[in-house]
């Protein structure tokens, strides 16, 4: 129970600082920067987003996909394509 | 001259993934070994402070996010980018630098953690001269990353490169709020040793928010990126739906941001921000199993490829625990089942089944497709070490994450037990004698998983051995869509 008292020489300002009379106004400021950059970001990519749709980026949703598949794969075609000689310059 | 791809930066960062990966790994299984044993390393005399396990910890995790998965985003993103958009990367100098510059910021994580600098942040421990390396350094990237974008020479900018467009942007954003601090000597004192910007719950509220953020775009959308390009390259076969596959970027940006305060349920933060943080976790189930399915339906109609080809094996593997912890996550982010599984091994067992089965397996299939090519082979030196190391990975990580499974619930219903009068039923330390079964098939598990990487380590050295460096890659003229 003695052990629950504050000692006798606590200094006084450290008692004011610990106790709360009123909620501490800036109680989670940090969400005063965390919230604003999230809605930074969020408008970043809906920019980008619109950019997108804008530029026709979305145009096309099948060929992209296929295009990745047919880029002059080096390694297999390597060893043709050095025999062929110029022969694979012809893109698929 | 004819136009080649920048191949020698991605061998670069492709070979140190594999040696980063060895390093990260096995740091781990040192300190899964101390879990078991507490005084292992502390009859090495002078070197035993270096090698306790508060400083390794951190070490471990740096080593295996930032050195392994860190050098293999780099690796893929940089192949992935020229050889979408079909043009060399922006500038050679700016590669090299951002390869020696990442290999300094790691080397000096590998000095400083051991000998106790850190800022005490989880995932953002290194000190303020390395935080400012990594900004410059992840500058770099952004305009070597975005600015090859700019020359591409395609119209269409594939969604990969969306992935690591995003990643790349929003990790510079967390490393700079959450790294801002105040180095020690302003206030007199050490010129290593920096204090965070904010404190209290201020503090934990930007860690988190960096945290989960980094788990977010770090360890998910970049990984993604690499799927999405290396899955049906692999497979021979087109994306399942490249429709989804946009639909799966955009929801994944735009609702991430808010999910870290789930790390910090049932503490000093206001509970509505923790309703917050468990609400949009809830929501990023959508998006992230939208994915999930848009990889594995990749396969479809080609189902019989999985039987043969122990790299797809390895990819789709990956989807499958990109599945399962997107499913767990937003799980133990529900407030009641967060009581049971906070400060519990569960959560070590989660992030490793990310880190290991997604992560790590997504990486390894990737360099076992990207390898042979860099180095002009057909195909990895041994097929058949692959699919063994498939297996010692597999079986690693399910004895993983299943023996933290039980660990974790064990630890949080002891936790909570309580006697009829109140009292705690179980003291701590009985909760931790109740761990050794589980630590030790832990330690199973990893090792067999860091194993596999040896096994990697020796098929990649061979395969480099017989090939040569290809450095005149050619880049097709440009196609016309």
């Amino acid at each position: 129970m003695d052990t629950m008292q504050p000692p006798e020489e606590t200094p006084s300002s450290l008692c004011t600082l610990i106790q709360h009379d009123s909620p501490a106004p800036d109680l989670m400021d940090i969400l005063y920067l965390l919230i604003p950059l999230s809605l930074v970001f969020v408008v970043v990519i809906a920019y980008a987003f619109l950019w997108a749709v804008k530029s026709g980026q979305f145009e096309d949703m099948e060929g992209p996909a296929h295009r990745i598949l047919m880029d002059d794969e080096p390694a297999s075609l390597m060893a043709e394509s050095a025999a062929q000689g110029k022969s694979d310059n012809n893109v698929h | 001259m004819e136009a080649t791809y920048n191949y020698k930066v991605v061998r670069q960062f492709a070979i140190m993934t594999v040696v980063w990966g060895i390093v990260g790994m096995l740091v781990g299984v040192i300190i899964a070994s101390q879990l078991i044993w507490p005084t292992l390393t502390e009859s090495l005399g002078p070197l035993a402070p270096y090698l306790s396990y508060g400083r390794l910890r951190p070490l471990h995790t740096n080593a295996v996010i930032f050195a392994f998965g860190g050098c293999g985003l780099f690796a893929t993103s940089l192949y992935i980018v020229q050889r979408t958009c079909q043009t060399r990367l922006l500038s050679d100098g700016l590669a090299s630098f951002v390869f020696w510059g990442w290999q300094l910021i790691i080397l000096l994580a590998a000095i400083s953690l051991p000998m106790g600098y850190t800022t005490g942040k989880e995932y953002a421990e290194l000190e303020w001269p390395i935080d400012l390396l990594i900004t410059v350094v992840w500058v770099a990237y952004a305009v070597l990353f975005l600015g090859t974008i700019v020359i591409r020479k395609t119209k269409h900018i594939y969604v990969s490169n969306w992935f690591f467009g995003a990643y790349i942007l929003a990790i510079a954003l967390l490393h700079l709020v959450n790294s801002a601090e105040l180095p020690w000597a302003l206030g007199g004192g050490s010129w290593l040793k920096s204090y965070s910007a904010y404190a209290g719950v201020q503090d934990a509220m930007v860690q988190w928010w960096y945290g989960h953020n980094a788990v977010g775009f770090f360890l998910t959308v970049a990984f993604l990126g690499m799927m999405y390009y290396f899955i049906p390259k692999q497979a021979g076969r087109p994306i399942y739906s490249y429709r989804l596959s946009i639909v799966h970027f955009w929801t994944l940006n735009f609702i991430y941001m808010w999910a870290g305060p789930h790390h910090l349920l049932y503490t000093a933060l206001p509970d509505w921000a923790q309703s917050l943080g468990m609400v949009f976790s809830l929501m990023l189930l959508a998006p992230s199993w939208g994915g999930m399915m848009n990889g594995i339906m990749t396969l479809s109609g080609a189902w019989h490829k999985l039987r043969t080809d122990p790299i797809l094996k390895f990819l789709i593997t990956a989807m499958s625990f990109y599945g399962m912890s997107t499913f767990e996550g937003p799980m133990m982010s529900v407030k009641t089942v967060n009581a049971l599984s906070h400060y519990t091994e569960w959560t070590v067992g989660h992030v490793h089944s990310g880190a290991l089965g997604w992560v790590a397996m997504v990486t390894i299939g990737s360099l076992y497709h990207l390898i042979p090519r860099l180095f002009g082979r057909e195909e990895m030196h041994s097929v058949k070490l692959i699919n063994v190391h498939f297996w010692w990975s597999t079986i690693g990580v399910v004895l993983y994450i299943a023996a933290l499974w039980i660990a974790g619930v064990a630890q949080g219903l002891m936790w909570r037990a309580t006697n009829t009068d109140g009292t705690l039923t179980y003291s701590f330390a009985q909760s931790v004698a109740a761990m050794y079964p589980f630590y030790t098939i832990r330690l199973i598990g990893g090792t067999m998983f860091f194993a596999g990487m040896l096994l990697m380590a020796y098929n990649v050295w061979k395969t480099v051995a017989a090939g040569k460096a290809v450095n005149d890659a050619r880049i097709p003229e440009a196609v016309a869509a």
